[in-house]
Parts: structure tokens; sequence; C-alpha cells
């Protein structure tokens, strides 16, 4: 009786994910292989995917995404071991403890769209703290959301911001899991302080701090939410995304197979750098 | 207290106050009146004639301006959602978890691999999908997305769980007379409370805070109340007191529930970091 | 551990409970997701809805006027979805284009009308108009000719009805303007009287003038000129054609050609009268206040009406808005002129400049064009239960006595395209003259308002009305933001602009969408 009730268990989920999961991914593809031309659906095989080598815009999208993952990702796994060292010194007990635990959530529970808009206003040039600190300081507005570089460094700054804590709940937690013991026998051994942390902490949470890498990739591949509500693609199409090009061809031109064609190149990229990433995180396991 | 130690403290207050001035420029913004938001020569960290008209204004705009109130449509999608998940995905993880099934790593790592997936590649099959099934537009829409998003990780999270669990509990208390269902109640269920609350919680939150597809399977029914905060941007202008007023009603909820649910909600983040 | 098999333990009771809830609940939303919007056949008129989507109608404020009223005294439900105007164009295709009856009447700009009327996802209301043709209410006779004759039809059919009548419009600070003392130096400066600027040259001469020092002594360094070039929301390419359309000799004389080459569909944005105009843009955003290159709207509204901009130009609804006390600090201070024009225009059969021109679009060596920019249309979609009751809301929206209500109301986006409507407005006299000194009674100069109004209607230029437009206005406008935010040259840009409109076209179906501009441009 156990053995095909374990099936039973499984397969509601499973035939869940394959109706919602595996099939629409189908239908994509056999979308990405169609366009309307004079009105009428055709079968153009891989015209879309010949079309996304050749567009400029989608590839400044993915120097964008990739510009974006790499300093987000840099800048949190500095903040998360930054702060787990001062955590580790700080050695807080009790209620500061639990004050502090709560206060690195809070930034996650807010829903990424009211991230993007109360940064929008903060940044704002005319109604905004940032800027009435500057000018009342005596410098000119700064108006961050329309210069390329500060719009990009903005949206870097707003994802950091929301996703920091992630770094530092997580690496903080390994930090956690390190037995004393072999602090004290480094201490021993001669080392203290910063020292034990370059060559004890850090080497043995590679294996989270690869995960957590993973795991960032993978988000930020989606990131649409805070790009779509603080910039729309910046000035320009400097903060444009692919998640936010893709959706633009889609609902907006409506060219439903170029779309598609471009969110398949999106998701073998994904799979890709997961599955590397992955293995990377595994094998560090053992 | 050694010196280092107060500079230590001081860079982790300044941290906070990062991390906490939008929340305190949030509550800020959504009790100004209109006037001193768009007027006034300088921008004020503390409301001049603190006001609740945006909250009056913002909640009968939900009703005037929505076919359904998008509040009313968030809390049906995001429960209704979430029981679903719970159910699709406890017995689902049980059985992977206490049970040899045949390729279950793999159908783990398929179950997880769905989380790699970027949604904007369903964005365009679902849209034509539903479409066909003529549910655009309605709460059951993004009720069956959002499962389909909130399943691999329920099932994940739960598993990686359970794999640690004492089945010998189980197993007394079935050479004790119990059934598998009555064993499941009585004794599993009760010790993983804290884990399916995790879940749950992180599912409700999900849907929640889910824009992408609201933005583009819902019209003027369904709409959640990520979507109208858009509705503030009027062709006049942002009035940021109105979103203000609504970002706060929207948060609200998740920050009192992570105050009380913290420990859980950083052993869910973590989970995965940890255990790989 | 022995646990009883029959008693009933806590357990399980709060388990029991949770079922209970979750299937009250489920109950609940059932009976709630089923049972609404009421589906009932409706035999009686009077219990029905009628969902339109219009970013602000129904609920505003203002006694006697909009959806909501007209529901109340028919009777009739009336929903009105309001849609943030950078989702509209989406949520609207992707509604039609699913065609699930969620919305009975749609408004939308005339440039979306290749999608919307040649989608043929809504009604043919010549009918209407022929049932209607006595109504006072309707007058179909009194809407201006290029709505009446142009706008609202496609292929030889009305497919819908203006509520609205954009036409950009010059708006300057007529105070500072008449001051005595800037005339003598800008004649000293320039050359020739400060006016109305007639020429885009002569436009970045007064922004120019009127850039870096306080001319209206506030305290605070103002600027010439403000222009939306926020990518968002897709306003800002009316910036560009303001400036384009009256560089170009018209083909035929047909104003909507300069878009596409009307025999073969060759873009001619990239031509000499797209770099003047483009060049003349990108001049002008220094005299702009910080944040030119990605002024928004409503910026330009908080700029010029702030007192921090010389001029603008834009949609007519500057015109009330600047004298509503409530929005403006500048009542009653306002100036109206022609969009400028070019004192040469490109000529794209001979390949040359042309001077001195006659014709409708040429006055004083002058060549003008202005935008019919955006320029709201109604029409009622094709899969509505309820159309007759869906025209006799038009109708109502439409009425004299509305359409008098909406010219004084700023912040309706309504603006005025009844003939008699502009006749009262530059005689101060009848509904117009009432609802004027009742609503804005700062205003004096609103004569002139109607004035300028119609003299740019004269040289209207209609926007592209191809399907797709939306996409190859898209794309101009990501291209010329470009080379605002310093990304790339003004002659890149148009070039790759250039490229994808061609792309576009070719992959549409270069014969299918030929045939469509050229039935469209009339």
């Amino acid at each position: 009786m156990a053995r095909s009730y374990k099936y039973f268990l499984l397969m509601p989920a499973i035939a869940y994910l394959l109706v919602m999961g595996i099939f629409p991914l189908l239908f994509s593809l056999h979308a990405a292989f169609h366009s309307t031309v004079a009105g009428e659906y055709q079968f153009v095989f891989l015209r879309n995917f010949f079309r996304i080598l050749e567009d400029a815009r989608f590839l400044n999208t993915l120097r964008v995404t990739i510009t974006i993952m790499i300093a987000v990702i840099a800048i949190e796994l500095l903040i998360g071991l930054g702060m787990t060292f001062l955590l580790a010194y700080l050695k807080m007990k009790g209620i500061t403890y639990t004050l502090t635990q709560v206060v690195l959530l809070l930034p996650i529970m807010m829903p990424p769209i009211v991230v993007g808009y109360t940064w929008r206003l903060i940044l704002d040039p005319f109604i905004g703290p940032i800027n009435e600190i500057i000018t009342s300081m005596g410098f000119s507005r700064v108006t961050f959301l329309t210069i390329p570089n500060t719009a990009l460094l903005s949206v870097i700054l707003c994802t950091v911001w929301y996703w920091a804590p992630f770094a530092i709940v997580s690496l903080y937690a390994g930090f956690r899991n390190i037995p004393e013991e072999l602090y004290e026998a480094a201490a021993v051994d001669g080392a203290t302080g910063w020292r034990s942390h370059r060559y004890l902490t850090i080497p043995l949470l590679k294996q989270v701090i690869v995960t957590v890498i993973l795991l960032r990739i993978m988000d930020l591949l989606k990131l649409f939410d805070i790009v779509f509500v603080l910039t729309s693609g910046g000035p320009g199409t400097s903060t444009e995304v692919v998640t936010l090009y893709n959706y633009i061809v889609g609902f907006k031109y409506f060219d439903t197979g170029y779309a598609s064609a471009i969110s398949y190149i999106v998701l073998i990229f994904s799979i890709v750098i997961s599955t590397i990433f992955s293995r990377l995180a595994m094998g560090e396991k053992k | 207290m050694k010196p280092l130690r107060i500079f230590g403290y001081c860079i982790l207050i300044l941290f906070f106050f990062y991390e906490l001035f939008p929340f305190y420029w949030m509550f800020n913004t959504a009790f100004k009146t209109r006037a001193e938001l768009r007027l006034s020569p300088h921008v004020t960290f503390f409301p001049h004639n603190p006001t609740i008209e945006n909250f009056v204004v913002v909640l009968r705009r939900q009703v005037t301006a929505f076919v359904t109130p998008p509040i009313m449509n968030s809390i049906i999608i995001s429960l209704v959602s979430t029981l679903i998940t719970l159910i699709l995905s406890v017995p689902a993880s049980y059985s992977l978890a206490r049970f040899k099934i045949k390729r279950s790593d793999n159908i783990s790592f398929w179950i997880l691999s769905q989380r790699m997936m970027p949604p904007i590649a369903l964005a365009i099959p679902y849209f034509i999908m539903i479409g066909a099934l003529n549910l655009l537009d309605t709460q059951l829409a993004l009720i069956l997305v959002y499962t389909a998003f909130n399943l691999p990780f329920a099932v994940w999270m739960l598993k990686a769980y359970w794999a640690d669990f004492p089945w010998v509990l189980e197993e007394a208390a079935l050479t004790d007379g119990c059934n598998r269902l009555q064993s499941f109640f009585n004794v599993i269920l009760p010790l993983s409370w804290g884990s399916i609350a995790t879940v749950t919680f992180f599912t409700f939150i999900f849907s929640w805070y889910e824009f992408l597809f609201a933005l583009i399977l819902t019209r003027s029914r369904a709409t959640t109340i990520t979507i109208s905060l858009a509705s503030s941007i009027l062709e006049t202008g942002v009035e940021w007191g109105w979103i203000s007023a609504l970002s706060v009603i929207c948060t609200i909820p998740t920050i009192l529930l992570s105050i009380f649910l913290y420990k859980r909600i950083i052993s869910g983040l973590t989970l995965g970091a940890i255990k790989g | 551990m022995k646990r009883s098999t029959s008693a009933i333990t806590q357990m399980q009771a709060a388990i029991i409970i949770v079922i209970l809830i979750v299937v009250v609940a489920g109950g609940a939303w059932a009976y709630y997701y089923l049972y609404q919007p009421p589906e009932e056949a409706a035999l009686t008129v009077a219990t029905m809805s009628v969902t339109l989507a219009m970013p602000w109608l129904s609920t505003s404020d203002i006694p006697g006027y909009g959806a909501q009223y007209w529901a109340e005294e028919e009777g009739v439900e009336v929903t009105c979805v309001e849609i943030p105007i950078g989702q509209l164009y989406d949520k609207i295709m992707t509604e039609l284009r699913a065609g699930t009856g969620a919305f009975d009447i749609i408004a939308y700009p005339s440039y979306w009308a290749g999608d919307i009327m040649g989608g043929d996802y809504v009604l043919d209301l010549d009918d209407y108009l022929t049932q209607y043709a006595d109504d006072v209410e309707l007058a179909y006779d009194d809407f201006k000719e290029v709505y009446r004759e142009r706008l609202n039809m496609w292929g030889g059919d009305t497919y819908g009805i203006q509520i609205d009548g954009d036409v950009w419009c010059l708006f300057y600070r007529e105070d500072i303007m008449e001051n005595a003392t800037n005339q003598a130096n800008f004649e000293a400066q320039y050359g020739y009287p400060l006016r109305s600027p007639r020429t885009w040259d002569e436009y970045l001469d007064v922004a120019a003038f009127f850039t870096g020092w306080d001319w209206d002594n506030d305290g605070e360094i103002e600027y010439g000129a403000t222009e939306i070039t926020n990518r968002a929301g897709a306003y800002m390419i009316w910036n560009y054609w303001s400036r384009y359309a009256p560089a170009i000799e018209f083909p035929d004389g047909k104003p909507g050609a300069i878009y596409f080459d009307p025999d073969n569909m060759d873009p001619l944005i990239n031509s000499p009268p797209g770099e003047k105009a483009l060049q003349n843009w990108i001049d002008t955003l220094q005299y702009c206040p910080p944040g030119a290159e990605d002024a928004t709207y409503e910026a330009t509204w908080d700029h010029f009406l702030g007192g921090r901009a010389f001029m603008t130009h834009q949609w007519p609804d500057l015109g009330p808005l600047g004298n509503d006390p409530d929005y403006s600090g500048i009542v009653g201070k306002s100036g109206y002129g022609m969009i400028p024009g070019w004192e040469e225009a490109w000529d794209f059969e001979t390949d040359q400049w042309v001077t001195n021109g006659t014709g409708l679009y040429w006055e004083d060596g002058i060549h003008y064009g202005s935008p019919l920019a955006w320029g709201w249309t109604a029409s009622i979609a094709k899969n509505t239960k309820y159309p007759d009751l869906a025209f006799e809301l038009i109708k109502y929206v439409v009425s004299p006595e509305q359409a008098a209500l909406q010219a004084a109301e700023a912040y309706d986006g309504l603006d005025p395209y009844r003939q008699q409507i502009f006749d009262q407005g530059k005689a101060k006299t009848g509904k117009i003259a009432e609802v004027f000194a009742d609503v804005l009674p700062g205003w004096e100069n609103y004569d002139e308002f109607f004035e300028a109004l119609d003299e740019n209607i004269e040289v209207g230029v209609p926007d592209l009305r191809v399907p797709s437009a939306f996409r190859f206005y898209e794309t101009l406008s990501v291209q010329i933001s470009n080379v605002f935010a310093g990304l790339t040259t003004k002659d890149t840009a148009l070039a790759i602009a250039e490229s994808e409109w061609t792309f576009v076209v070719e992959s549409l179906g270069t014969e299918y969408l030929l045939g469509l501009y050229q039935e469209s441009l009339g």
C-alpha cells in the first residue's frame, strides 16, 4: 500500500508543474518560430533568433543586465561579509540581537514595487530628501535618474538596499554554523580577529558564498519591478534590462514571436549559469 | 567599551539608518498634505500638518477607480494561491522526503530548476493560454500562475526540513496502531508546524508582491494592490501622497508579520544558503 | 507513546476548524467570483454596465460633468476603468485582441487608430450618425472638419467620435514679453522685435535671451524654455514632430505624409529636415531648467506654471491650467501663439529646400505645421452588449454643453473640437463666456487662446495612422532619448531609427502597410 500511494502524493504537484511549467515553454518555442507578416501568422523558423544577434538594443540590455549583476553581487557580498565580521566582533545577544535581525529583515519585506517608488521619491531632484540636503549645502541639484551613469548607479544601489540583508543574513548564519573550537584552535596558533577571518571564515564560507551568488544571479536575471518603476529603462536605454526589453517587445509592440525568442535566450542563459554555479556549490559540499 | 567597539556600533547604526530610511520616508510622505508636497519650498522631513487624507482618498479610489477593490483581490488571490500551494506541496514533499522514489534526486532538481526560470519566459505563453481559457482579468488566472511559481519553492523548502526530521517518531506511532494519515496529523504535523508556517508566509508574500504577471494578466477586475500603486500616476503628475499611503497599507501587514515571525523567516531565507 | 484513536485531539480540532474556515471562505469567494459581475440578460435598460477605459472620466468631482452624472440620470450603471497612461496602449490592445468584451467604450489617441480601427475591433458608427443626424446634442457637423472627415474615419467609414481636439500651441509669458526693457534689450541684441517666435531659429533666440537671469524677480534663476523629453508615457515625440513637420513641403499637399514616402513606404525621418529638427531640439535643451534631458510632461507644467521657464509648446491643456489659481502661479499672464515654422521646407520630390512657397501652410515666407498630437477618440468595441447605450454616452460627453465645461476644466485633458466652442471663445460669448467667467475668472485673454488654437488647427498635421504606429513612435523616441542621455549622436540615432522602421515595415509586410498608409492620407 505504501508503494503506490507515495506516488499519488507526488503526482498532483508534478502534474501541475508539467502543465504550468513545461507546456508553456513548448508553446513559447512554437511562438518563437512564427511571426505575423502582413496580418498573417507565418512560420519563419530561426529568423527571430537571428534577429536577436543583430539587435543592438538587445545587446545593450545584456550589457546593462550583466553590469548590474556584477556590481550588485559584488557590493552585496562585501556588505554581507563586512557586516558578518562586524556582528561577529560585536557579539550581540538578547534584545539587541533580536532588534538587529528584525531591522535586517525589513527591507526584504517591502514589495519591490514599493521599493522602486520610494527610492524614486527619495532621489527626486525637487521633492526628494537627498537633493534637499545637497542643495542646502550649496551644491546644485543632482538629477539622479536623468543621467545615464547615475541612473544605473541608482538602480544598483536600490537593488543592493533591497537585497543586502539577504546576503548578510545568509553569511552570518553560515558563520554561526562554524564551530567555535576552530576559532579557538586558530587563536592558539596566533590567528585572532581579522586574521582568523581571512584564513578561517572566508574559506569555510565559500560554499555559502557560492550559493548566495547563485541565488542572486537567478534573481537578478529576473530583475524587472525595480527598474520598471525607478527608471523605466532609464534615460534612453541606459538602464534597460533584458526583462524590460522583453516585456516591451511582447506587450507593447506585440511582436510575440520575437519576444518569445528573446525569452528563450534568457532562459537558456539562466539555466547555463545556474548549472555552472550549482555544480560549483555542490562540488564544494564534499 | 573599547573605542573600536563604539566605532563598530556606529557603523551598525549607520547601516540601520540606511536600511530604514526609506521606510521613514514612506511614512513621512504618506501623512503629508498635497499642498505641502507640491508647493512647499523645502522638502520637509516631518509633515507640517499631519493628515490622513491620503489614506482616505486612496481607499476611496480602491472602490471607485476599479471594478473590484485591488486590496480584496490581493487578499483573495494570495490566500487561495497559498492554500492550493500547501495542498499540493505538503504531500509531495512528504513523499519525496520520506520514501525512496525512483529518480527522486532528478525530480527534486527539476522542481528546483523551476526557480531558475525567469518569469518573463512564461509571460507570453501564459498570456495566450489564459486568454484562450477566457480567464484574462480574473482572480483565478493569477491564482493559477502564482501557485505554479510558489510550488517549487514550497516543495523544496519542506523537503529540506523533512530531510532532518526524526522519522522514528512516525514509526513509533505506526507501531502503536495509527495509520499513516493519523500519524501524519498527530505526529508529523505538530512538529512541522513551524516549517509549514514559514512556507505559508513566503508563498503569501510572493503572491502579495508580484507585479509582472499582475501587470500582464489583469485589467480592471482582478488588479492587485501592486498594480493599483501605478494608478496613482495620473496624466497630471505623480501623486506621491497617494503612492506612499498605498505603500504603507501594502507593507504594514508584512512588516508586522515579519516582526513576529522573524526567526522563521531568517531560517527560511538561509535554508538555501546553508543546505544548498 | 500511546494515542487514543477515538478521542479528538487538539490538533485534529484545530485542523477541523481550519478546514471549516477554508470551506466557508472558499464558498464566499466562489459565490463572489461566480456571481459578479451580473451577467443577467438585461431586457430592461435600467440595469447593466457600460465599461469605459479612460484615465480620468468618472471620478471627477466636477458637478454636471462626467460619465457618472449621465449614468445617474439615465439609470445605467457605468464603470469607468482607470488605467495609468503608461499602460493604456498595452491594456487596450491586449483586451481587444483577447476580445473578452471587458470594455464597451474605449478612448484612445488618433495614432492608435491603425491598430484599433484598422484591426476591426470597433463598430462602424455611420448608422448612428444617420440616426442622430438632427440631434442637437450630437450636432456632428459642428465638429471641426479635420476630425469629421479625417481622424474619425478609416477606409471611408466613421469608426470613432472625437472627444478631444488636441493641437499643439505655443505658450509664453506675455507679461514678461511685453515688458519694455526686455523688448528693447532683445531688439538690440538680435535685431528684430521680441514677439511670439515665428521660426524655430527665433525660438532658440528667445529661449537664449531668457535663460540665466531672474526675469520675474522671484529670487530664482530662470530659463527660456522647457521641453518634454522623458521617454516613458510616449509624450516626448511631439516635440520632435513640431519641429519636423513644418520643415517639410508636404508631399501632394498631404500633411500626414511626412513619416513615410507615400509611394514606397521608405521612412523619411533620416533626412535633412529630420536632422534639422533634432538639432534644434538638442540646442533648445541648454535653455531648459535642470533635468532637461529627462523632463516629464508634468515637469514642464511645473516649470512653466511655477515661473521657471519663459515658454513652452505643448497641448492646449496648459491654457486653462495656467489660469486656474489652484494649480498656477501665473494666472492671467500667458500668451499664445503658433507653433513656429521654418523659412525653408524640404521637398522630397526634388531633394531640395524650398522657400517662399504658397498654399495653406505658407505665410510670409514661413512654412508652418502644427501637430494634431494625440487627440482622444472614442469608439465602441465590437463585442459590446449595449452599443446603443454606449453611443448615447459618447453623445453626452461630446454635447455642446459638456464641451464647454471641458474647455474650461484644466485637468480633464479634453480640448475644444467643436466649431461653436471656438466661435464663442474667440468672441467671448455664449456658454463659453458663462463657464469661463464662473470657473476661471482670472483669465482675461482666453479669446487669444482660442484664436491661437484655431490658427494652429488650420495648419494641423495628423499623426501617423497605420498599425503599429505606437511602435514606430516608440523606437524613434528611444533613439532620441539616447541622444539626450549622451549615449549616441544625432546622426546615428536617426540612422538606427530609420533602419528599425524599415525592419518593422518589412516584417509587417511592406505592401500591406503601404496600402493602409495611403488610405490614411486621404
